[in-house]
């Protein structure tokens, strides 16, 4: 057919931050993208499975055309987060942001300028996101950065006492050899966090290993479980301490591994036995602060105990709680205690990603680093409450939905509001381009080129081709970049004088010749896999451990950690209750990742939107408690703002707690209650001990909406 | 006649739509139109709630009740086994959307009924069905009904319309035995 022949097959993958990096097939006609498929004539093998994309890299194609599209330069005529924009020319955009810079360097210095990025776009190695704009700004002055982790802080706080560092977990592949694997708070069938990592659990399931889930929610991966242990949120290090009150009281230690490995543990074992605080921590004690009930947690324990290899799988959402320290800590000495650290199918919980991501160049930054950061969850309170000297005037916004994703999502529109200018690079019209002064067209992941590395899982590495012509005049944020560089005077330090197709030859090139990629593969390809036999973490460490030591004072890994009290924690990973702040907001609020969404990208793409109702899911006595029933549309509240969405009534859900998921839009009506149902409107910007996110430490209330 | 089965395993699809969103991607439908559907169906009670994603789309009756209704005869049985609505003669009574016990046909906004084809082009040339290469947790497969079922799974005949011959196998997890569960 002549409609075949002029239809490309063009290989590429995303730049979302969503735990994955996949293979799609672009089918190109015109310039454009008529359909995303798979890639033919690839064969799964059990540890090394086609990497086969979700709905969100099939919508890429779509999320060009969405209704929220930026497709032109756009100017703020109305008061911010209005909306009201009228179109610009790219160079009267780019002289006003140049003039802008000139002038806040001379009038308050370059320190002025918050410099935010976010996970719109990540991996890209040069001509996307963050490298690009770093880049420039690290050659412009020393401005105002970003610090901290809304990911996954609290766990890589423990990974730091505990391990001396980011220790990579195991290759998913390893959980086939499984004979018990424990999802806790972890929930890979909607986050796909990791490539193939539900597949892998499935894979062990069918080979007789039985799967256990944690979770607040009856989750999608709950159809991958044999049983479902719903727990009260925020008292996972309350679990964990039951489990190894039975596991020490049962004699199910490890006592060989405890012994050469693992340093510390008597003062934990003391406080398991109640021997400082005269309070054993038995199954009875974590039943009434868990809600599990005691007879499951002693026959979670036996099994856990019993069962080897046996892989205890934390998400990342539990340690997103105001002590989410005490919880990571408390599942990396469980999975000490039982043994499981270092054996194939077993699991320490660790941050859980790979570091020894692929040799690849990619933009470097220049001579100068930020002057001052503000922490990423709480930057508003730096503009608004405590205002900083010189004060912030500036925000420079590169791919990233800042107002959004950080707790407090008023707030952050309020701060945003003050300021003098703000710029945002996005391809979208979110609600913190809705609050900008200049708004710049971006291309999409299909429009652009770009070197592109594994999320982490894996190391694998990607080579994006530009695959569609740019919507409207969208550009890359390297491009923007260079153009202002140019108008600032340092052009040519930013670009080298080199077109992005001669920065991907550099890309590949990143030992001066020792290491080249195979760039006539990748772009026939576009992908080199680079995993061989799947690889075990610490399995040497716990062989040998005095020749292969940890980065601790130990070099074991230590459960006692002297240096927690410096945060006004306890020395081993001891549960500490929250004080109650459920006295007028009596339900715990969650707000998990929404697998038709990376975070807040794609929102506005219809082929997602309808798949399913953004919802607050309320357990059924909840609901009757509340007279509210099935259709309804309810307001979940708090002090910081109201959210109103229809009601999930669902027994998916247990009593006491509601479910948000995160990422929908900002959408204030009049009243200013969201309507878009953006769950960061109630989450608090409090920090644990050690600056983590503390999002799941929110309570609300419900009511049914009057109409 | 070719005697194919789409098997769909509940005990793997974990409702990531992944199927129906590359099956609109293909048949290039309408953002509001599916020619097949991932449904969420929920029951029992906290704390033992259950949960199955049901997959469906047109199954290819052997009796199928469409054809059985078509004033115009536009909907045929081929060779290959796959159900086809001809387009040029449908005349949109939509006498078939009612009859299909799947709900599976639709209506195209040109006025006639449309439903999956078992993308019987890319069949033809040796390919997998687009859901069934789509799918991340290689929960669906197309191909000789005498296949047999893995040794984890039963056949699941808890849905209506089996009357009519549909070319389905809905697979479910053998129920573990109270051994192989964790507390009460």
């Amino acid at each position: 057919m002549a409609q075949e022949q002029t239809t490309q097959h063009i290989p590429f993958t995303c730049t979302l931050d969503c735990g994955s990096r996949c293979e799609l097939i672009a089918h190109v006609r015109d310039g454009d993208v008529v359909r995303v498929e798979t890639p033919a004539g690839r064969a799964d093998t059990v540890t090394r499975p086609r990497l086969i994309p979700c709905t969100r890299g099939r919508a890429q194609g779509r999320a060009r055309h969405a209704r929220d599209r930026v497709l032109y330069p756009q100017r703020s005529v109305g008061p911010k987060g209005s909306g009201r924009f009228e179109r610009i020319t790219w160079q009267d955009a780019l002289d006003e942001i140049a003039d802008r810079l000139r002038d806040v360097r001379a009038r308050q210095g370059t320190e002025a300028v918050l410099h935010a990025t976010g996970a719109g776009a990540i991996s890209g190695r040069g001509f996307s996101g963050s490298s690009a704009s770093s880049r420039f700004f690290s050659h412009w002055g020393s401005v105002t950065g970003t610090t901290g982790g809304m990911s996954e802080h609290c766990a890589s706080v423990a990974a730091r006492w505990m391990l001396g560092g980011r220790v990579p977990g195991s290759d998913r592949a390893t959980l086939i050899d499984s004979r018990l694997i424990i999802m806790w708070g972890m929930n890979p069938a909607e986050t796909h966090m990791g490539p193939n990592t539900d597949h892998f659990i499935a894979q062990a399931r069918d080979r007789g290993a039985r799967v256990i889930l944690i979770d607040p929610r009856y989750t999608d991966s709950a159809i991958l479980a044999d049983q479902w242990i719903p727990i009260r949120p925020g008292t996972d290090a309350a679990l964990a301490a039951g489990i190894a009150y039975v596991l020490e009281t049962e004699d199910l230690v490890d006592r060989g591994f405890v012994s050469s490995n693992v340093a510390g543990y008597e003062p934990y074992r003391r406080y398991l036995l109640g021997l400082e605080d005269g309070r054993p921590k038995t199954p009875d004690w974590a039943e009434q602060r868990t809600g599990i009930a005691a007879e499951t947690i002693t026959q979670l324990a036996l099994a856990y105990g019993s069962t080897k290899p046996a892989a205890l799988l934390p998400g990342w959402a539990p340690q997103r709680t105001l002590y989410g320290e005490q919880i990571a800590r408390a599942l990396i000495a469980l999975a000490c205690l039982s043994g499981n650290v270092g054996i194939p199918g077993g699991g320490l919980a660790s941050v859980g990603t790979r570091s020894n991501i692929v040799p690849v160049g990619g933009l470097e930054n220049g001579p100068n680093t930020p002057a001052r950061h503000v922490y990423v969850g709480s930057w508003a309170k730096a503009i608004l409450d405590k205002p900083l000297d010189p004060p912030i005037t500036m925000a420079y916004i590169v791919a990233s939905n800042l107002i959004n994703r950080s707790p407090d999502t008023r707030a952050n529109a309020r701060a945003l509001s003050e300021l003098d200018f703000v710029v945002v690079h996005d391809p979208f019209l979110t609600p913190t381009a809705r609050c900008a002064d200049i708004v710049l067209p971006i291309c999409t992941d299909l429009e652009r080129a770009d070197m592109v590395t594994s999320w982490g899982h894996d190391s694998h590495l990607f080579y994006n081709r530009q695959t569609a012509t740019p919507a409207g005049e969208a550009r890359t944020d390297y491009w923007v970049f260079a153009q202002l560089a140019e108008r600032l005077g340092f052009g040519d330090a930013y670009t080298q004088g080199k077109s992005e197709a001669a920065w991907i030859e550099t890309f590949l090139d990143p030992g001066g010749g020792s290491h080249r990629w195979d760039a006539a593969r990748l772009q026939r390809d576009g992908i080199i896999r680079q995993d061989g036999e799947p690889r075990t973490a610490l399995s040497e460490f716990r062989a040998d451990p005095a020749a292969h030591p940890l980065p601790t004072q130990s070099g074991k890994i230590e459960i006692t950690n002297a240096v927690a009290q410096d945060y006004g924690l306890p020395p081993i990973p001891s549960y500490i209750e929250i004080a109650d702040e459920g006295q007028t907001h009596p339900l715990q609020l969650i707000t998990p990742h929404y697998k038709f969404r990376s975070n807040s990208c794609l929102y506005a793409v219809p082929w997602l939107q309808r798949l399913e109702q953004h919802a607050v899911w309320i357990n059924p006595q909840d609901a009757a408690a509340r007279g509210i029933t099935s259709g309804d549309r309810v307001e979940a509240f708090n002090q910081r703002g109201t959210v109103r969405l229809p009601a999930k009534i669902t027994e998916r859900i247990m009593p006491g707690v509601v479910c948000i998921y995160q990422g929908a839009w900002y959408s204030p009506g009049e009243d200013g209650v969201d309507v878009g149902g953006c769950a960061n409107v109630l989450t608090t910007q409090r920090e644990s001990p050690t600056g983590g996110f503390a999002t799941h430490t929110t309570w609300v209330e419900v009511r049914r909406s009057e109409p | 006649m070719i005697d194919r089965v789409f098997t769909i395993d509940l005990a793997r699809c974990t409702g990531c739509q992944a199927c129906s969103i590359a099956c609109k991607d293909r048949a290039n439908l309408p953002d509001d139109l599916d020619w097949l559907r991932v449904e969420p169906q929920e029951a029992g009670a906290y704390p033992h709630p259950t949960l199955v994603y049901r997959v469906t789309h047109c199954f290819h009756c052997a009796d199928p009740a469409c054809i059985a209704v078509c004033p115009v005869t536009a909907i045929v049985k081929h060779e290959n086994g796959l159900v086809q609505i001809d387009a040029e003669l449908c005349v949109g009574c939509e006498a078939c959307v009612g009859a299909c016990p799947f709900g599976t046909i639709v209506m195209l906004p040109q006025g006639v009924a449309a439903k999956c084809d078992g993308c019987a082009d890319e069949i033809a040339e040796g390919r997998d069905p687009a859901c069934v290469r789509a799918c991340p947790m290689r929960a669906l497969a197309y191909g000789p009904a005498e296949n047999s079922i893995p040794a984890q799974r039963v056949l699941d005949q808890d849905f209506d319309g089996h009357g009519i011959g549909p070319a389905v196998r809905y697979l479910r997890r053998q129920i573990p035995t109270r051994d192989q569960c964790v507390g009460p």
